[in-house]
């Protein structure tokens, strides 16, 4: 039985989780979008990539990352953003979470299994969250969305003069579907960036 | 060098991730994935050989060009490795995962992901 008193992630802010996704953007693939986050993971960090036909509908699951750190599993079935954003979410075990990850590995399958039962949900939510928002963040970088959202100023402004009772929620929701595709990504992530980041696309 | 590191080598060098790789050379990601593996042999087909060869943006009659095809010739020569053996699955065994709910995986899930991964 392992004993996960010795074995904890560390709490890490929002600001340097961002910080550290911007940083591994910088360095291995600059300031440009879409992010090619699938070749960023074969070329730069020489990971495997291994798609898994019916990964999803045999075992409920979307992505993983190995446990000697070689390979990221996906389900190619799966929606373009949803495989892009799955592959950027292990990425952020792989570079946030190595460490644990090297101390979890198990001998054999009984003992791995034993293992996935034992791992306290508190390790495991924070490990998720974190990888969550480095994902969010590494694809959706803060500058451009900015951007991509000033572009669309003018669209906005428009459709406020002739629809006087458009809420913050309207607009926010109209921009995040035209946003999402500059990201490749799911409207859903853009509506937790602008969340998260703290943006109202009206002031923007 | 296999088939398999020789194309996804070129792949790599085409800026062409896996996904996109096989949108436009009209491949199954998962099958693909093994052959660059040296887990399944080169396509025999040769008008099929042709399209993947151009997709890796190689040119008729350059040395990679032959070696594309020379190398193709041998990798259907041989027999294919088994699937992965139990020692690699258990070594590739996922810590942490997202399961669809967003919850840690079951019993049922557990055993299931690892017979997807005895067969990657």
């Amino acid at each position: 039985m392992l004993d996960f008193s010795k074995i904890w992630i560390p709490r890490l802010s929002n600001e340097e989780i961002r910080r550290r996704a911007d940083e591994f953007r910088q360095q291995h693939w600059g300031e440009k979008i879409p992010v090619d986050i699938e070749l960023i993971a074969e070329r730069q960090l020489g990971l495997i990539v291994i798609p898994i036909a019916n990964l999803r509908y045999t075992a409920h699951t979307e992505a993983f990352l190995s446990g000697d750190l070689s390979e990221l599993v996906y389900d190619p079935a799966l929606p373009d953003v949803r495989v892009r954003f799955s592959v950027a979410h292990e990425l952020g075990h792989y570079l946030l979470h190595r460490e644990v990850i090297t101390k979890l590995r198990s001998g054999s399958y009984e003992e791995w299994k034993d293992m996935q039962h034992e791992i306290p949900e508190a390790l495991w939510s924070r490990a998720e969250y974190q990888a969550y928002e480095f994902a969010g963040r590494l694809l959706v970088p803060l500058q451009l969305l900015m951007e991509e959202l000033r572009k669309l100023k003018p669209l906005v402004e428009l459709a406020r003069k002739q629809l006087p009772d458009l809420t913050a929620d309207d607009v926010k929701e109209h921009l995040a579907t035209k946003v999402a595709r500059a990201f490749d990504v799911s409207y859903d992530v853009i509506i937790k960036r602008l969340d998260a980041e703290g943006i109202s696309p009206i002031q923007e | 060098m296999t088939f398999g590191e020789f194309a996804k080598a070129k792949r790599l060098q085409s800026d062409l991730s896996l996904r996109e790789f096989c949108k436009t050379a009209e491949l199954d990601p998962s099958n693909w994935s093994k052959v660059e593996r040296s887990l399944l042999s080169a396509p025999s087909d040769r008008t099929k050989l042709e399209t993947i060869a151009r997709e890796l943006k190689l040119k008729k009659g350059t040395p990679d060009w032959s070696s594309f095809f020379d190398l193709a010739y041998i990798s259907q020569q041989r027999i294919p490795d088994d699937v992965a053996e139990d020692a690699d699955a258990v070594s590739v065994l996922p810590v942490f995962f997202r399961t669809v709910r967003g919850e840690k995986p079951t019993e049922e899930e557990l055993s299931k992901l690892i017979q997807l991964i005895k067969r990657r």
